[in-house]
């Protein structure tokens, strides 16, 4: 079976690197983007099937990439990976087109690697 | 009025007067009237006693001489004399101009008499200048002396003279002399008629003014008061004759009326007061200095009763007062005040309304109100709003977005409410309009704000989160048990600052008043369901023995999952926290109306006496629990009180320290009160 391509897209390196670690290990292959500009333009070169998205990053915010993909009618399904909790957040990332939205420090790393190899099975 | 009809007295007349007038002391201060009506009276007898025996004289003279036709003349005269004084009197019932004519009369039979030649007759008649010096001399004593003077003189010239004086018949010159001493005394008497009549005059408004008049004397003693006095002081003018005017004075005031009678012509104002009635009235006095006669001065003390006038300036100035004030108010207050008429154009503009749009009332009067500073809004906003308050003449409120003179753009709540006439038409609207631009930005800040630090405050604690969680894993390699041990304890410190800063989060919102609550139809077992299974590894780590009893007709209900949660798994969280081992915790859901009932029941450490009633307040922990567990923020209890409370429920509890806790939560089962807000709570 062909390996399925996960974008993150997230500027804190650390965390960056620790899920793309866990999504290797998990068997996806991975791309890191360190900002919204980044990752937009990653989206725009390359086919992915899902995009792990970040919002509060510099450049272009998360919300930016998800209002840029909606009205480039871009189709992969994004989940959104923040620190920002707040109800009005998750409201603004669904209607943008988040497929899903976690909270990092409440959400284990296993979890999210549950989650998408669920979704893209 | 009792008094009154004592005092209604008809005016007396004539004689009669000057009688009442003597009695009174009222003669003092009209000193030279007194007189001159004394002389009067005294020149009235007198001649009187002259004319009747001038008249008899006459009659002898016409028996002793045998003369039939003055006999006869002299008596019809007379006759018709008392008749035409009968008529007078009855026709004007007033003695003194009867009187009159009858004294002419008589003097006329004098006249005729003396062209009978008595010589007798005209003496008599020369003594009749005396009242004419009287009159003239205006002083009683100068008249005593300079009447008999001329009658002295004028007996001389006539005696020596013989009967050459003005004619050469010596009955002419009696009877042309006598003629000239009726034409005085004649004019004497229209004089003192017409004084006797002024005097009449002012008696009658001293009468029936109802101003206040009185003749005191220096020490405030009354001589005379009008009868009007009677109305205040149940006393008639008659009775207050003789009293003090300081007794009628309130204490405070002697002082003032003290002045005035030392200094006069002085208006003064004072409360009079009614000893027996006790009411108060406030007199405008003036007082004049009238006369000083040798002994005493006289005042006259007139005033007006101006309690009326006083308390209607009172009113009037209050109501002025309040006007100014509720002006001042409007005109100055901070928000934007307009008042339009019925159609909407702008009849007042406040100083609010130039602060903040900029625009002067100069400019907004006369024009459609919000024409200047509204920004076009949806069609339908207007439609709403006129609806509101011209069909339906509600109040209206919202938010709305203007413009500034500036074209600065500010957020406005506006409230327009209609003012109705008696008829229910609209009469005005009144709107105002606040400025909340920058309390919208304080507000959304503070929303930054938390949001802001939120995830800073997480992006660490996620990294440690994951790394410890990927060594605890073995993804990077086996760890020893040692090492496994330590990190399992960063882990779950790590674990613990999440949730502090999960619950930090929500306390500021809910302090900040920025959490929604929202409700949505919610099994609310399938809730407890949830958290249960959440909590099964640490009961199960605990040996907890866990009894659930949830009543059979627990309905759907309109409550915000989120919060029910929350609620749900501080609670349970706690009661397992604070249970020894082997403890039984209980969760009980039951209906009783008009709220559901959510029960914890625990067989924990219990909550000691003394520190009960501080267990909802923020970051409280109970002495007991801070041996036996350290990982409590303190916040949870204070977080769902919040909640429950803000939504319309509320929560309570029974506890034994060693024995347990009953915590119990109520909910109406209509459901939790909705609360728009930016942010809902999170489940930590």
């Amino acid at each position: 079976m062909k390996k399925k391509r996960v974008l993150i897209v997230e500027d804190e390196e650390a965390l960056a690197k620790v899920l793309k670690y866990k999504l290797d290990a998990a068997g996806f292959i991975t791309h890191v983007a360190t900002n919204g500009e980044e990752g937009l333009a990653c989206i725009k070169k390359e086919q992915y099937d899902i995009i792990l998205l970040d919002l509060v990053m510099p450049t272009l915010d998360g919300f930016g990439v998800l209002e840029a993909c909606k009205d480039a009618g871009v189709t992969t399904p994004i989940f959104v990976l923040s620190n920002l909790g707040q109800a009005s957040d998750v409201k603004t990332a669904k209607e943008l087109g988040a497929k899903d939205f976690f909270i990092k420090s409440d959400t284990q790393l296993t979890d999210i690697a549950k989650k998408v190899t669920k979704f893209l099975s | 009025m009792v008094l009154g009809t004592k005092n209604s007295a008809k005016p007396v007349s004539g004689l009669g007067r000057l009688f009442a007038l003597k009695k009174s002391p009222f003669h003092f201060a009209v000193e030279r009237d007194i007189y001159l009506n004394k002389i009067r009276s005294l020149f009235l007898q007198i001649y009187s006693v002259f004319a009747s025996v001038s008249y008899i004289a006459i009659l002898l003279e016409a028996i002793r001489n045998t003369r039939p036709t003055l006999l006869i003349w002299s008596f019809s005269v007379f006759a018709v004399a008392i008749l035409v004084n009968l008529l007078v009197y009855y026709k004007r019932k007033n003695l003194a101009s009867a009187s009159n004519v009858l004294l002419t009369v008589i003097f006329l039979v004098i006249l005729v008499g003396t062209f009978y030649e008595s010589p007798l007759l005209g003496g008599v008649i020369w003594f009749m200048p005396f009242p004419l010096y009287i009159f003239f001399l205006k002083d009683l004593r100068q008249s005593f002396f300079w009447a008999p003077v001329s009658f002295f003189l004028m007996f001389v010239i006539v005696a020596v003279s013989g009967k050459e004086i003005f004619f050469t018949n010596s009955v002419y010159n009696y009877a042309f002399v006598s003629f000239l001493i009726f034409l005085s005394v004649q004019l004497i008497l229209f004089f003192i008629d017409r004084r006797t009549e002024d005097l009449s005059k002012y008696e009658l408004i001293a009468r029936y003014t109802s101003d206040l008049i009185v003749f005191s004397n220096e020490h405030g003693d009354i001589l005379y008061a009008s009868p009007s006095l009677a109305e205040y002081f149940e006393y008639s003018a008659d009775e207050l004759t003789g009293k003090s005017i300081y007794e009628f004075v309130k204490q405070k005031d002697a002082l003032k009326l003290k002045a005035a009678f030392k200094n006069p012509s002085k208006k003064i104002i004072l409360e009079a007061y009614n000893k027996v009635t006790g009411a108060t009235f406030v007199m405008d006095l003036t007082f004049r200095l009238v006369a000083t006669p040798d002994i005493q001065k006289i005042y006259l003390v007139s005033g007006r009763d101006i309690t009326k006038r006083i308390s209607y300036e009172k009113e009037l100035q209050k109501a002025y007062d309040e006007t100014k004030k509720f002006k001042l108010a409007v005109e100055n207050a901070s928000d934007h005040i307009v008042i339009t008429d019925p159609e909407g154009i702008v009849l007042f503009a406040n100083k609010g309304v130039e602060n903040i749009t900029g625009y002067s009332p100069k400019e907004v009067i006369g024009t459609k109100a919000g024409k200047l500073w509204s920004k076009p809004m949806p069609h339908e906003y207007y439609v709403k709003l006129w609806d509101t308050i011209k069909s339906k003449k509600k109040f209206f409120s919202g938010e709305i977005t203007n413009k500034r003179k500036n074209g600065e753009e500010y957020i406005a709540f506006t409230s327009i409410s209609p003012v109705l006439d008696q008829q229910g038409r609209v009469s005005f609207f009144i709107g105002i309009e606040r400025d909340i631009t920058k309390e919208k930005q304080i507000d959304k800040a503070k929303t930054e704000f938390v949001s802001l630090a939120s995830h800073q405050l997480r992006t660490p604690l996620s990294a440690i989160n994951w790394y410890s969680e990927m060594l605890l894993a073995g993804d990077v390699g086996k760890l020893s048990k040692k090492q496994k041990e330590f990190v399992q304890e960063v882990y779950d410190g790590n674990q613990r600052m999440v949730d502090l800063v999960n619950s930090l989060l929500n306390v500021s919102r809910l302090e900040l008043g920025t959490f929604a609550v929202e409700p949505v139809k919610t099994n609310i077992e399938k809730i407890a369901k949830v958290v249960i299974k959440e909590l099964r590894p640490a009961m199960k780590e605990r040996k907890i023995i866990f009894k659930q009893d949830t009543a059979r007709n627990i309905p759907e209900m309109m409550v915000d999952p989120k919060l029910t949660i929350i609620i749900f798994q501080n609670l349970l969280s706690n009661a397992i926290k604070y249970t020894p081992e082997k403890g039984k915790v209980t969760l009980i859901l039951k209906v009783k109306k008009p709220d559901l009932i959510i029960e914890v029941k625990d067989t924990g450490i219990g909550i000691p006496r003394h520190e009960q009633s501080k267990i909802f307040t923020k970051l409280f922990r109970a002495e007991n629990v801070h041996t036996s567990d350290t990982e409590g923020t303190g916040l949870g209890l204070y977080i769902i009180k919040s909640i429950i409370e803000q939504s319309n429920g509320s929560i309570s509890f029974v506890s034994t320290e060693g024995n347990g806790t009953t915590f119990t939560v109520k909910i109406p089962l209509k459901g939790m009160k909705e609360k728009a807000g930016t942010k809902g709570l999170n489940p930590s």
